[in-house]
């Protein structure tokens, strides 16, 4: 080693040793504790105006290397104030403060250059008065600046500030803050200048807890703070720059100003900071529970970055507003109770909080995407007001949702599936409140969706569409009076059903919708419904309806809250085809166009008020073999409903007309057509008119005009409804008709009579079988209903027929009058002419109840060929079988009458008759009879079989025809005839011979059945009836009684 | 020829003595046939008056249905005169009473055929 660095060497060595010797002197001989204890304690009664403690005060170098520093070993503050927890204001195990020893040595004064506490233990106070347990410094009198604290430190240089292990507790009663920090590492470098402090702060707690009014702000967080700050004394504000702090690991860089108004309290910040990417839910964790609460059920999570400011007054009654610049990326959110779990939840928001004034409390989702299991939403999403109870939403969302899921929105109770996609923009407007409650009507909604396999099912309903664009407003913006909805649905094809039978289905779809809010109170909802579609067909369990190029246009308006307000409603369609389908019924109907209106009074609100306006080009109907074919149909009606009319058929008061044209009706069965070239029906509330109605059967020709009146008389029961019309026709064919309609109606099971109710009319005189049969007959099957005669009504049927064709024969001039009056149905002298005969009908029909029936004619035939009216009217031949035997004219009249059973069988005990013919140069037909008859009673063999005269009279009672004595001349024999026909025909005549070459007068019974015939020779029972000298008294009576009979039939036959 | 000429004389030997016979001529108090008659199910109701009514249960008819007639009892001559709802015939049955007391009317028309009825209430 170089001698000369040896000596310097051990020179340094000397020197080192000579000044750790001084120091040594300096700390354990001069300095002692004994003499520096007494100086700092004299310090602290300087500066401190509360008691204090410490073991001692000592000097040291060593552990404060390179300077000297006073150590004071467990310094306690002492400061109770009441109210305050502890009465001690500071607890440190040491406290080691650098002191200028050059200035200790020379002037006796303690200059601290920093100060280091450890394990303090600081509580502090504030009660409710505003006392602290803190403000321990003495104020300096003497000098000009108020501050005592300013003047303390005037000979205070803290450049360096250490805590270790610090627990520190705040309490401030006045402001109700407290605050605890726990296991505080804290330095800070501090100088004061010219009024100004500027410190390096660095502080790290792994627990701070504060609260404010209640609220937790921190809750044990770990927080580690380390800035610059610059303290102003004038103005009490603290400034920082790039101050970096965190809070549970979430870093943010904090710059701006704090001030403190010592005056108001008040504290002005205005900060900003920058914050890098964290996990949301570590920044929610760090919300005070006050506002947390507000996100009860709410999940939310995802990377965030965010920068904000804070800026504002904190005092007692004002907090600085927060904002808050966010981006985050794959988050997500749920809440309980909404279906929907939101993932991927990318974008960015601005978040403002206003805790002045809540209203000004947002979240502005600038741009946001999201996707819900398998939907997709991505567009803009304003929340504001987020610190009130009801928020509002504002939604610009394009979405691509996956309705199925959507479907778990939509409470069970609506019973609503739905299924496919939809996608499009969708605008919403809405509160937090009206979205849980689905009050629509509050909300603003503008959608435009493209829908692909869109299924949508409510309750029985189902709706299926392939690609239907919707477009709906809430509020309808269109159209202020349907203010709540507008909706416009557009389908190529869609198809809804109703259960398992109702269905409906639409090509070319166009609907639109203009809904009122329907909720609405005290108001009349309008709806306004335009359906438009190339085709149409719907359907139910045998039904089937097709229309093509149909549109409709439905307004209706209903108060769904006042039950008695009267629905408004119009409906105008317009289709170019309507083919209709119903079991075995087919309907085609070209071009119906029509109006319904369905309105109430203006004035008097009880009156409902419908409008119908039907055109319709051709009509075909197809049923089973029928068809039915119509032009021109119109149906044009006004029908007022009055709501206060008690009695349901005065409610309606129609007025209108019916009108077709060039119908036609073709039936299985009937083998021609019923033509029908014009029909036109007109209305009103009192009367119903025919005013034209033409039929044509075949070559038969109807025309009918008329009308019904009296309605409403009739309606309340106080008149008969009354009918008078006219049946006009050149020519009726009856014998065509007959041959058209042969069969008719008739099936080939034995089902008919059980089918058909009511049963027409019976003939004018049903006659029983000649066969005997019990009657009435019982009837194995169920009997029909019998046709009853409607009370209450008087309709004349004026009929004038031309020409009655019947086949053989012919009719002309047919007259007279049918009429139903009041539970009675007549037919008045009905008058024709024959080729055989005139006529005179007249027959009454009544039913005063169902198993009681009365039917009685008054038959008239003058001029007539006894053989065509037998043809005619074969049962003449049942009541009179001798007619059967003469050939020649005469005249026949017929009075008869009976009740029948519901099946229209004749009740045997009630029937009754009366009858007269009266025929001159008549032929006995029967070459048998006569023969029989001229052998007993030796004719001429020449005689022919004429007989000169015929007048007879006789009654019908019960089942017994007595025909009373009338006088036959023939040949050169009078005789006289009588007896009595049974309709069982067996009979019993009596025949006096009261003329013939025999010189006595000769009588013979003819007895017995045709079949079995006893000819009996016996007394002249009428020797003397037509010599009225020697005529007995009952002869007399007889002729009386035929006279009788004769004059009372012949006085109705109208010349 | 000896057999039919025979016949003849017999034949008008019976007719001879058969018109020389004359029907006995009875009377009955008309006032006994008023009230109500029954004959199976065959009803007759006599009123004063000379007016009547008849009804037949077996055909589902009853009092209230019946059909009116006109009557008359001369000697032993019954007439009944049912009256017609239609044109208002009437319908002339002319009988003869063969028995006529408080609770019992027999009578029988010009063929021969009886009827027997008897009252009640």
């Amino acid at each position: 080693m170089n001698k000369s660095i040896k000596i310097v060497l051990i020179s340094i060595v000397v020197l080192l040793i000579a000044i750790i010797l001084t120091i040594s002197v300096f700390l354990w001989i001069i300095f002692t504790p004994a003499k520096l204890t007494p100086i700092a304690n004299k310090y602290m009664q300087e500066y401190l105006t509360c008691d204090f403690r410490s073991a001692e005060t000592e000097l040291t170098f060593f552990s404060t290397f390179p300077g000297f520093g006073i150590k004071i070993k467990n310094l306690c503050l002492i400061n109770p104030v009441k109210g305050a927890g502890s009465d001690t204001l500071l607890i440190v195990n040491k406290v080691v403060a650098g002191i200028d020893i050059k200035t200790l040595w020379k002037y006796n004064e303690l200059k601290i250059n920093y100060v280091m506490l450890d394990s303090p233990q600081l509580n502090a106070f504030v009660d409710a008065s505003g006392k602290s347990n803190y403000d321990i410094l003495k104020t300096d009198t003497t000098s000009n600046d108020s501050s005592g604290f300013y003047k303390s430190f005037s000979k205070i240089d803290l450049s360096d500030m250490i805590f270790r292990n610090a627990n520190i507790s705040y309490v401030d009663s006045a402001s109700n803050i407290f605050l605890k920090i726990k296991g505080l590492n804290f330095r800070s470098g501090m100088s004061v200048k010219n009024g100004i402090l500027n410190s390096k702060l660095r502080a790290i707690s792994g627990d701070v807890s504060l609260r404010v009014d209640n609220t937790d702000y921190f809750k044990n967080v770990a927080i580690q703070f380390e800035t610059p700050i610059t303290y102003r004394f004038s103005t009490n504000t603290f400034s920082f720059k790039n101050s970096e702090l965190k809070l549970n690991g979430l870093s943010a860089v904090i710059s701006g100003e704090v001030v403190y108004h010592s005056t108001t309290g008040e504290i002005l910040t205005q900060l900003s900071f920058i914050a890098g990417e964290f996990m949301l839910k570590s920044l929610l964790d760090l919300l005070p529970a006050e506002y947390s609460s507000m996100m009860d059920g709410i999940k939310i999570d995802g990377k965030i970055a965010m920068k904000g400011t804070v800026s504002g007054i904190y005092s007692d009654n004002s907090m600085p507003v927060f904002k808050f610049i966010l981006n985050f990326n794959s988050g997500r959110a749920e809440y309980v109770g909404f279906p929907l779990q939101i993932n991927d939840l990318n974008g960015n928001a601005v978040v403002d909080l206003d805790f002045n004034n809540t209203d000004n409390s947002k979240i502005n989702f600038g741009q946001i995407s999201a996707t819900a299991f398998s939907s997709v939403f991505n567009g803009k999403i304003l929340i504001d007001k987020i610190l009130s109870e009801n928020m509002d939403f504002d939604f610009d969302m394009k979405l691509k949702l996956c309705l199925s899921e959507i479907e778990k929105l939509i409470p069970e109770s609506y019973k609503m599936k739905l299924n496919g996609w939809a996608d499009g923009q969708f605008k919403a407007f809405f509160t937090y409140n009206d979205f849980m409650n689905m009050k629509l009507q509050n909300m603003k909604i503008d959608a435009a969706l493209n829908a692909d396999h869109l299924l949508i099912s409510y309750d029985t309903i189902e709706v299926n569409a392939d690609h239907p664009k919707l477009n709906f407003h809430i509020p309808d913006h269109s159209n202020k009076k349907y203010n709540f909805m507008n909706a416009e649905l557009i389908s190529d094809y869609m198809h809804i059903q109703q259960g398992t039978d109702t269905r409906i289905s639409l090509n070319k779809a166009l609907i639109k919708a203009d809904v009122p809010d329907v909720l609405s109170v005290n108001k009349s909802n309008t709806f306004n419904i335009d359906i438009a579609a190339e085709n149409l067909s719907g359907g139910q369990t045998g039904v089937k309806v097709l229309l093509n190029d149909a549109k409709a246009s439905i307004k209706t308006s209903v108060n769904y809250t006042d039950s008695m307000t009267i629905p408004y409603l119009f409906c105008d369609f317009n289709t170019s085809k309507i083919i209709a389908h119903q079991d075995s019924m087919d309907i085609i109907i070209q071009q119906p166009v029509g109006k319904l209106k369905m309105t109430t009074d203006d004035i008097r609100s009880s009156l409902r008020i419908f409008d119908i306006d039907y055109v319709s080009q051709a009509l075909t109907l197809n049923r089973a073999g029928q068809r039915v074919f119509a032009n021109d149909v119109v149906f044009k009606s006004n029908i007022t409903q009055n709501l206060n009319e008690k009695i349901a058929m005065l409610q309606w008061i129609p007025s209108g007309y019916f009108s077709m044209k060039q119908a036609k009706i073709k039936t299985e069965g009937l083998k021609a057509d019923i033509r029908i070239p014009e029909l036109q029906l007109d209305f009103n509330k009192d009367s119903f008119v025919v005013s034209n109605a033409k039929l044509l059967v075949d070559n038969s020709d109807f025309e009918l005009k008329g009308k019904v009146w009296n309605f409403t008389k009739y309606l309340k029961n106080e008149d008969l409804m009354k009918g008078d019309f006219t049946l006009t026709s050149k020519t009726t064919d009856v014998h065509r008709i007959m041959e058209l309609t042969s069969g008719f109606g008739v099936s080939d099971s034995t089902s008919a009579l059980v089918n058909h109710t009511p049963s027409p009319l019976p003939s004018p005189l049903p006659l029983p079988s000649p066969s005997p049969s019990p009657s009435p007959s019982p009837s194995p099957s169920p009997s029909p209903s019998p046709y009853i005669v409607p009370l209450h009504l008087d309709i004349n049927l004026h009929t004038k027929i031309d020409s009655v064709l019947l086949g053989f024969d012919y009719a002309k001039n047919v007259l007279g009058d049918i009429y139903i009056r009041d539970g009675i149905l007549a037919c008045e002298n009905l008058r024709f002419t024959t080729p055989a005969a005139r006529m005179q009908l007249s027959a009454l029909y009544k039913s005063p109840r169902k198993n009681h029936l009365f039917m009685g004619l008054d038959f008239h035939i003058m001029d007539m060929e006894v053989a065509e009216l037998l043809k005619m009217i074969p049962d003449v031949d049942t009541i009179m079988p001798m007619l059967r035997s003469f050939g020649g004219k005469g005249e026949f009249h017929i009075a008869a009458e009976t009740y029948l059973d519901s099946a229209y069988n004749i009740k045997k005990s009630t029937l009754r008759g009366v009858s007269s013919i009266k025929g001159e140069n008549l032929v006995l037909m029967d070459g048998q009879t006569f023969s029989e008859i001229a052998k007993k009673l030796r004719f001429n063999k020449k005689t022919e079989n004429k007989v000169d005269s015929l007048s007879a009279e006789f009654t019908i009672f019960k089942n017994e025809v007595d025909i009373y004595p009338f006088l036959i001349v023939m040949d050169k024999y009078k005789a006289v005839v009588a007896g009595r026909h049974n309709l069982d025909m067996s009979f019993d005549y009596h025949i006096s011979v009261v003329d013939s070459p025999l010189p006595f007068r000769l009588g013979v019974d003819v007895k017995g059945t045709l079949d079995k015939m006893k000819i009996l020779p016996v007394k002249c029972r009428y020797a003397n009836l037509y010599r009225p000298t020697q005529r007995r008294e009952i002869d007399t009576k007889q002729l009386e009684i035929r006279k009788m009979i004769r004059d009372a039939l012949t006085r109705n036959v109208v010349q | 020829m000896k057999t039919k000429t025979c016949k003849f004389t017999f034949f008008a030997f019976i007719v001879f003595f058969m018109a020389s016979c004359l029907p006995e001529t009875n009377t009955f108090d008309a006032s006994l046939l008023i009230g109500k008659w029954k004959s199976g199910t065959l009803y007759y109701r006599y009123d004063t008056g000379g007016t009547g009514a008849t009804w037949d249960t077996a055909d589902d008819v009853t009092e209230t249905e019946a059909q009116k007639f006109n009557w008359t009892l001369e000697q032993s001559s019954l007439t009944h005169i049912y009256i017609m709802e239609t044109g208002g015939y009437g319908v002339p049955k002319i009988y003869k009473v063969t028995e006529l007391t408080a609770t019992v009317l027999k009578y029988e028309d010009e063929f021969g055929k009886s009827f027997s009825f008897s009252k009640f209430n």
